[in-house]
Formats: structure tokens, sequence, C-alpha cells
């Protein structure tokens, strides 16, 4: 990984398209900016993981039937 | 076209049935094309989405407004843009289930929904920046809460 030292208000460019800025920093938090093409997803890591992680328990189901008969 | 599905054996469906999944579904991001299948049963509250590329793929999803009335989707403007969403009325909003063991733990991602254009046949989940719901909410709990058992 490359590890850069930035201060608040100063920015790091990916490519030419990608630009990730501080815009503040609070203690242990750091507000970060991202200006990036649309059709580039961003997403907080653990919430994304989170999201990967139960999509692939969604896609295990055991007992099918008892969902048919929900409702009834 | 025929459609080996994983539930409902092989199914006709057309060509403009199936669902554009440009980045795939977390977890499945090589899975592109999905399509809805609806169960015999028309009075259930789920369907499925099957992978068109993968037969033994599917999931179980539900329409989040059955779960809470008030539902509320909150997606960015580039999410919209993406999707090509120019009227309200083409979208189609379903989470994705999980069927535990425990049939009582049985859970919708509402933090998380899938928004389908259903004019373009474009679809994405998207993840919504709110604590408002839960990747794990449990539908039971929440038809409870409702005061109805449906």
């Amino acid at each position: 990984m490359l590890v850069l030292t930035r201060k608040k208000n100063e920015s790091i460019v990916i490519g030419d398209n990608i630009e990730i800025s501080v815009i503040d920093i609070s203690g242990d938090q750091v507000r970060i900016g991202i200006k990036a093409p649309k059709t580039v997803s961003i997403h907080r890591k653990e919430v994304f993981e989170e999201i990967q992680a139960e999509n692939k328990q969604a896609a295990v189901i055991t007992d099918p039937g008892k969902l048919m008969k929900f409702g009834r | 076209m025929k459609l080996n599905t994983k539930y409902f054996g092989e199914i006709e469906i057309a060509e403009e049935d199936i669902y554009d999944f440009p980045e795939g579904i977390p977890g499945f991001e090589n899975e592109k094309k999905f399509v809805i299948v609806h169960g015999e049963d028309n009075n259930s509250p789920f369907q499925w989405l099957q992978s068109a590329g993968k037969t033994d793929l599917a999931f179980v999803t539900i329409n989040p407004f059955t779960i809470i009335h008030d539902y509320e989707v909150e997606v960015s403007d580039d999410e919209v843009e993406v999707l090509s969403i120019e009227e309200i009325s083409d979208v189609l909003v379903l989470a994705i289930v999980v069927v535990p063991e425990d049939f009582t733990k049985i859970s919708a991602n509402l933090l998380a929904p899938i928004i389908l254009n259903t004019k373009n046949h474009v679809a994405k989940q998207v993840t919504m920046n709110t604590n408002k719901y839960k990747v794990r909410q449990y539908i039971i709990d929440e038809l409870q809460k409702r005061g109805g058992n449906k």
C-alpha cells in the first residue's frame, strides 16, 4: 500500500478523474471528500463487507418450502 | 427463451425480462444478469431474483414497503443517473431476504435495497447513507410492531 501524509485541505489525485481530499481532522476522525466519476462506486469498507457477507448468506436457503407457506 | 431456475425448474422468459446489474451484486460481482421470478402463490410477499447466468444462484426478495409502510428509499443523484431513472413510477424496489434455519429470524436488508429501473432494466443494490434501517432487519418483529401478523 502506498502511504502518503496529507494535511487538512490537501488532496490526492488518482488517475485523471479521482480526487480525495482531507476536509477536516478532529481527534481520531477524518472527514474525507471524494470526487470520482458517477460510475465508480464508493463504499465505507465495513458496511460494504457486511452487505457482501449478508448477500452470501441470502444465497443459501436450506428450506425454501417454509417460505412458500409464509403468510398463510 | 428458456431459463433454468434454482427453485422453479425451467421457465420461459423474454429477453427483455432480464435485468442488467452492471456491477453485479456485492459478494457476486461477476453475476450481472438477473430475472425476477414469481412463485406459484400469487399472495406470497416474496419474489425470487434468479441469476440468468448461474442456475444455483437465486435470492429471495421482498417488497420492503410490505414490511415498513413508510419505508424511505434515499439514493444520491449519482445513483439515479447511473440507473437512468426518469420517472419514479419506473422504479421497483426489492430487499434481499435471509432465511435462516430459525424461520422466526427471517430478515431483509433494508439498508441496501435493490433499485430496479423497469424501463431500461438496469439495476443496482444501493447502500443508503442512513442509520434508520439495518442490513438485517427482522421481518416478523417489524410486522408485529405494526400490530398485524399477516
